[in-house]
């Protein structure tokens, strides 16, 4: 069985011969490149190669041409701030008031520099692995897509005390593009789209928030891209509408370290499958005892029936998780992970 | 610290945001019928539960009509702020919440600032920064540290370690306050630690944001003194710090 096989397996409740596990590395392919990050995301060629390299070096179940969270901004015009160790971040947002709302420029998917990189980093791999090694890419959902464009503070006070017809201007103009961004790189060849929304997570909104702006958005978008969509928080928790998630379309959702994953399977694990759960940012510091431990526990508590998939919270390993870490996730899943 | 020993027992936060039991005191001091301090700090509680600012510029409005604006700030608006900070921090309220909280509060701030006749006394002096490009809890926490009495000076986003050292020194800072959202960019605190000792000053060095959270051993590794995770726990431990 390869990892495309097991994972898709596993992503219609049936027994596989181990439990699959994701490593999201978006940065250390520079690493084992020896390549500055801003030159690493330069080029598909180095994207695509830093995949390969990472999933020979460690075995795990997917590649993940994903470059970082800011290319969207970056798309539609915004600047980006790269890092030494770690994904760039955004710029000045690009809507400063309401008014530029109106001025917005929505990037064509198929025709933007600044996507073609991504685009073709995952053509390239297609070429290499496609029904082999499942390609996850991602989008930002088109609800917390604007808090990059215009900051945070400002989404959320147009969000919840500005012009109705404005916020729902603004919500589909990014509806429309994270439809047409998904779909596009699932015409280039990714297997299943992370859908981040890390705005409907407990730490951000309420259930109530979310019914009254997110749910019926999420749904509506997620309907109209054509391939699986997994709901992801960016490390924030889904247990307020972990209920609703499988209602919205999604095929599986990525889990906070901070939700109970043996919770979250006994009461949605027959109607969604599950992701994550394994701390990013503590496994810094994790040794591989600690890594093995916490593999085993995500195991005992998920995997039972299928439906789960090993990885981390957030979709984003840090620069500095070690190498002995990474090996000891993937060795422990092949140790306990046999169904 | 200025002022630090007259305000000592007197005005302190901690008791403040122990909300329920400290109002109950209160009401006995001041209750009159249909209205009381506590009645009124639970109405706008409410209101910013409901990111309602109809319901909280009724409340204050009435409040205003029985107490005096200052009573209104320290004993209705802060100990509301502490709250929601409090239960946001335990999971049970959302930061679209505390983000509505923080606009409401401004417009409440403004309606009462033309009948707050003396300033308050500062407290303490912090300077607070984002070490990324995101701002809005910073943001947040500032409203919520000049309703508490202490004074703030803003070095705004993708702040460089150095700048916080040296803002820090010029001001006469007695803590410095860094926000981090990203990992990578919560290791820099590491070298505003290292710029402090190289300078041979103690100025204590508080951080937060979501890395913070995520791994509770991060503050240490990184050199700072503490991490919070909430409003109240904020200025208790500023208190705790600046008075070492």
């Amino acid at each position: 069985m390869n990892s495309y096989e097991r994972v898709m397996t596993t992503l219609s409740h049936r027994e596989t011969d181990r439990v699959p596990v994701f490593l999201f590395l978006t940065v250390h392919g520079a690493k084992e490149l020896s390549l500055e990050l801003k030159e690493y995301f330069s080029k598909a060629e180095y994207i695509v190669e830093g995949q390969l390299r990472m999933v020979k070096r460690y075995g795990h179940d997917c590649v993940y041409p994903f470059f970082y969270g800011a290319k969207e901004f970056e798309a539609f015009g915004g600047d980006v701030v790269f890092y030494r160790d770690g994904p760039p971040n955004t710029g000045k947002p690009l809507i400063q008031d309401n008014n530029d709302i109106d001025m917005l420029k929505v990037p064509r998917s198929e025709e933007s520099l600044v996507l073609r990189e991504p685009l073709k980093a995952i053509e390239l791999l297609a070429g290499k692995v496609k029904g082999q090694i499942p390609i996850i890419s991602a989008v930002i959902a088109p609800f917390s897509l604007p808090a990059m464009l215009m900051g945070f503070e400002r989404w959320l006070n147009l969000l919840l005390f500005g012009e109705e017809e404005l916020r729902e201007k603004l919500l589909r103009l990014t509806r429309d593009f994270c439809v047409s961004w998904a779909n596009a790189q699932l015409d280039a060849g990714a297997d299943a789209i992370g859908f981040f929304d890390p705005l409907a997570t407990s730490d951000m909104l309420t259930r109530e928030q979310f019914l009254r702006f997110d749910f019926e958005l999420a749904r509506e978008t997620i309907s109209k891209i054509k391939g699986p969509v997994a709901y992801a928080g960016a490390g924030g928790r889904f247990q307020h509408i972990i209920d609703l998630l499988p209602k919205t379309g999604a095929a599986a959702v990525v889990i906070s370290s901070k939700d109970d994953l043996g919770s979250v399977k006994r009461n949605v694990g027959e109607k969604i499958n599950i992701f994550g759960n394994l701390n990013n940012i503590e496994m810094v510091d994790w040794t591989p005892e600690k890594a093995e431990e916490e593999v085993k526990r995500c195991i005992e508590q998920g995997a039972k029936g299928g439906g789960y998939i090993v990885a981390d919270q957030h979709g984003e390993l840090p620069y500095y998780v070690e190498d002995r870490v990474l090996k000891r996730i993937v060795d422990a899943v092949g140790r306990f992970g046999h169904e | 610290m200025k002022n630090r020993a007259e305000n000592k027992g007197k005005n302190k936060i901690t008791e403040l945001h122990i909300g329920g039991a400290f109002m109950s005191g209160l009401i006995r001091e001041t209750e009159q019928p249909g209205m009381t301090l506590e009645t009124c700090f639970r109405d706008y509680l409410q209101s910013l539960l409901d990111c309602d600012p109809l319901s909280a510029s009724k409340a204050i409005d009435g409040a205003l009509n029985r107490f005096r604006p200052e009573e209104i700030v320290e004993m209705i608006i802060t100990p509301a702020l502490y709250k929601l900070g409090e239960l946001w921090s335990r999971g049970e309220a959302a930061l679209t919440q505390v983000c509505a909280a923080a606009i409401i509060t401004d417009r409440a701030m403004d309606k009462l600032s033309p009948y707050i006749k003396s300033q308050r006394q500062v407290r303490c002096k912090a300077v607070i920064g984002s070490l990324d490009s995101h701002g809005f809890g910073k943001n947040i926490v500032i409203r919520f540290l000049k309703a508490g009495g202490i004074e703030v000076t803003d070095l705004g986003i993708g702040v460089s370690p150095k700048t916080f050292v040296d803002v820090a020194l010029e001001s006469k800072a007695d803590v410095i306050l860094v926000s981090a959202l990203m990992f990578h960019t919560s290791l820099l605190v590491g070298e505003i630690r290292s710029l402090l000792e190289k300078r041979g000053l103690k100025i204590p060095l508080i951080v937060g944001g979501a890395p913070f959270s995520f791994d509770e051993n991060l503050y240490r590794r990184v050199g700072a003194d503490a991490m919070c995770r909430n409003m109240g726990q904020l200025v208790v431990t500023i208190e705790e710090l600046v008075e070492k």
